[in-house]
């Protein structure tokens, strides 16, 4: 479904990537795990037009445009890390945002439907402001927006950061049954453990290059990888605040 | 009396308001403050009595045509200055620099086609006044102030209830998430800055029949800026509010202390009030950017 190949990005003089390529076949889950700071977002990011980047990335066979809107239009959608929500806007105006490309009257309300049902919780919510809700019904958001658009793959970034341990589990479950609706998974978690659990296949990224690759059970096993990233002592995850999203300079 | 001054002074103020709130939309969805705005106010006023003298078209037409061109132009302002420093991410101080730029070089062009005459449109707008009791109020005033209450009922429309209105409001909060879920940055700055243009349009033809016709009309965008600040950056509810307490206290100094002094008045208690409340008077109470 999506085939990164040979990409480099670069922020000035740091150099986050180093050539690395990915695959994602079609309706599976395919997880990245990585040290903090090794890539993991800015490969994320380049794939969905934040970032530029060199090298080259092929979805459904064809060449993947390069801006954002035109990226999304092809039902590839970025969950970013730190969820992006628009406060100033309702939860129901943030759900119809996310529908913006898909916007027919009747698409909207069988897709509201459904991510009301995925999240009874957001229907609750519908007419408060996105910026009161919690970091776990943030990120339901965050989800639930994305699936407006009734995306055929997701990339999403870190979606239990920040969060309650149980809800960490519950998050992930929730990426597990959105891949199970038929939406391929590209998947960045700080929990490294689960996500390889539920990941079909995975990538171990370090300092900008891919180290390790293969069936996420086969990397639950690796010696490296368990010392490296599921070690005894388990990931501290602050479970503070989401930092406010506040406004980008550029558009 | 003062019942007419005040009349007179909200009704001014709201034309303050629609040009502050044209700036305001823009300030949020670029973080800049644009006087290339001004532009569009002086083109307003001017494509109006330029149509209507010279095409002579009938006013009412001739106005409704110059909203349109101040729109478009502001529209293309946007289009082949801001746009393309944008695309090479530069800085933007080069925003503020150019539209400052476009906003001189429009007054510079206007005095020129114009002589630098201070004019007027062939006819009155609207005669008469309305008489209440003692109070006498022109019935321009009456016809400006309808006229920016149902353009800022427009413009909450579009906002509030339109798809290009909601990504108007994404992308003033976050434009990378906005584009996120596919909204075109380009095609939502470009409106933005249309609605904006039709804004300071109306502004400067109303104002050219207020007033009269002349050159510095786009000027006015520092009021428009001034009321922005006093009302709080970013927040279109402070914008009005600003726009409508610049009206009063102009105007009300103007009669009852002295024209010639008015703007110094005017200038300074806003000053006043900055030093008092940095944040604006809005800053606070209205924490929604649009
Ligand atoms: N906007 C930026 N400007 C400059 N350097 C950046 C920028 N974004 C990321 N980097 C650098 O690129 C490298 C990779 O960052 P990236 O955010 O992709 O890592 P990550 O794997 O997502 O880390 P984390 O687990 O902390 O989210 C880091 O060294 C980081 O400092
Ligand atoms: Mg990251």
């Amino acid at each position: 479904m999506l085939k990164v190949e040979n990409m480099h990005v670069s922020y000035g003089a740091v150099k986050a990537l180093h050539g690395i390529s990915v695959d994602v076949p079609a309706g599976k889950i395919v997880a990245l795990v990585g040290a903090n700071g090794a890539g993991k977002t800015s490969l994320l990011s380049a794939i969905s037009g934040l970032v530029p980047y060199e090298g080259t990335v092929t979805y459904a066979g064809e060449p993947l445009p390069k801006r954002s809107h035109e990226i999304v239009a092809k039902g590839l959608v970025h969950v970013p890390e730190g969820r992006r929500i628009f406060a100033n806007l309702t939860v129901y105006e943030n759900l119809m945002a996310g529908a913006y490309t898909k916007w027919e009257k009747n698409g909207i309300q069988e897709n509201l439907d459904r991510v009301y049902q995925l999240f009874p919780r957001l229907k609750d919510r519908a007419s408060q402001y996105a910026g009161t809700l919690s970091g776990g019904e943030r990120q339901m958001l965050a989800i639930g927006r994305a699936l407006m658009s009734r995306p055929r793959m997701l990339l999403v970034d870190e979606p239990s950061l920040g969060l309650a341990p149980l809800l960490v589990s519950q998050v992930l479950d929730l990426i597990v049954q959105v891949n199970q609706q038929g939406v391929t998974i590209l998947l960045v978690d700080q929990n490294a453990r689960k996500s390889l659990q539920i990941a079909d296949y995975a990538y171990v990224l370090q300092q900008g290059r891919i180290v390790k690759e293969g069936p996420g059970q086969e990397l639950l096993n690796d010696e490296a990888v368990q010392i490296a990233y599921l070690g005894g002592r388990k990931k501290q995850s602050d479970n503070g605040a989401d930092p406010p999203t506040g406004r980008e300079d550029d558009c | 009396m003062f019942v007419q001054q005040l009349v007179n002074g909200i009704s001014l103020g709201s034309m303050y308001a629609l040009l502050a709130v044209g700036f305001a939309i823009v300030y949020n969805i670029l973080g800049i403050v644009n006087f290339s705005h001004g532009a569009t106010i002086a083109l307003g006023a001017y494509c109006a009595y330029w149509l209507s003298t010279y095409l002579r078209l009938p006013l009412e037409l001739s106005m409704v045509l110059s909203v349109t061109i101040a729109g478009l132009v502001s529209a293309l302002i946007e289009r082949i200055t801001l746009h393309p420093l944008r695309r090479k991410g530069q800085p933007q101080i080069f925003f503020f620099i150019a539209s400052l730029t476009v906003f001189n070089l429009v007054t510079a062009i206007i005095i020129y086609v114009s002589k630098a005459n201070i004019t007027s449109y062939p006819r009155t707008l609207i005669y008469g006044s309305i008489r209440m009791a003692n109070v006498i109020v022109p019935k321009l005033d009456v016809l400006m102030l309808g006229i920016a209450v149902l353009s800022l009922l427009a413009l909450s429309a579009v906002l509030y209830k339109t798809k290009i209105g909601l990504a108007i409001r994404c992308c003033s909060y976050d434009s990378r998430a906005a584009q996120l879920m596919g909204i075109n940055p380009d095609l939502v700055i470009g409106t933005t800055f249309l609605l904006a243009g039709l804004l300071g349009g109306i502004g400067g033809a109303l104002l050219g029949a207020k007033y009269a016709v002349y050159p510095e009309l786009g000027d006015m965008v520092y009021r428009a800026f001034f009321a922005c600040m006093v009302g709080g950056l970013g927040s279109l509810t402070g914008a009005i509010f600003g726009g409508l307490l610049i009206g009063l206290i102009e105007t009300i100094s103007n009669a009852y202390i002295n024209a010639a002094i008015s703007p110094a008045i005017t200038f300074g208690l806003l000053v006043v009030i900055l030093l008092v409340r940095p944040q604006g008077i809005a800053g606070k109470l209205v924490e929604d950017k649009i």
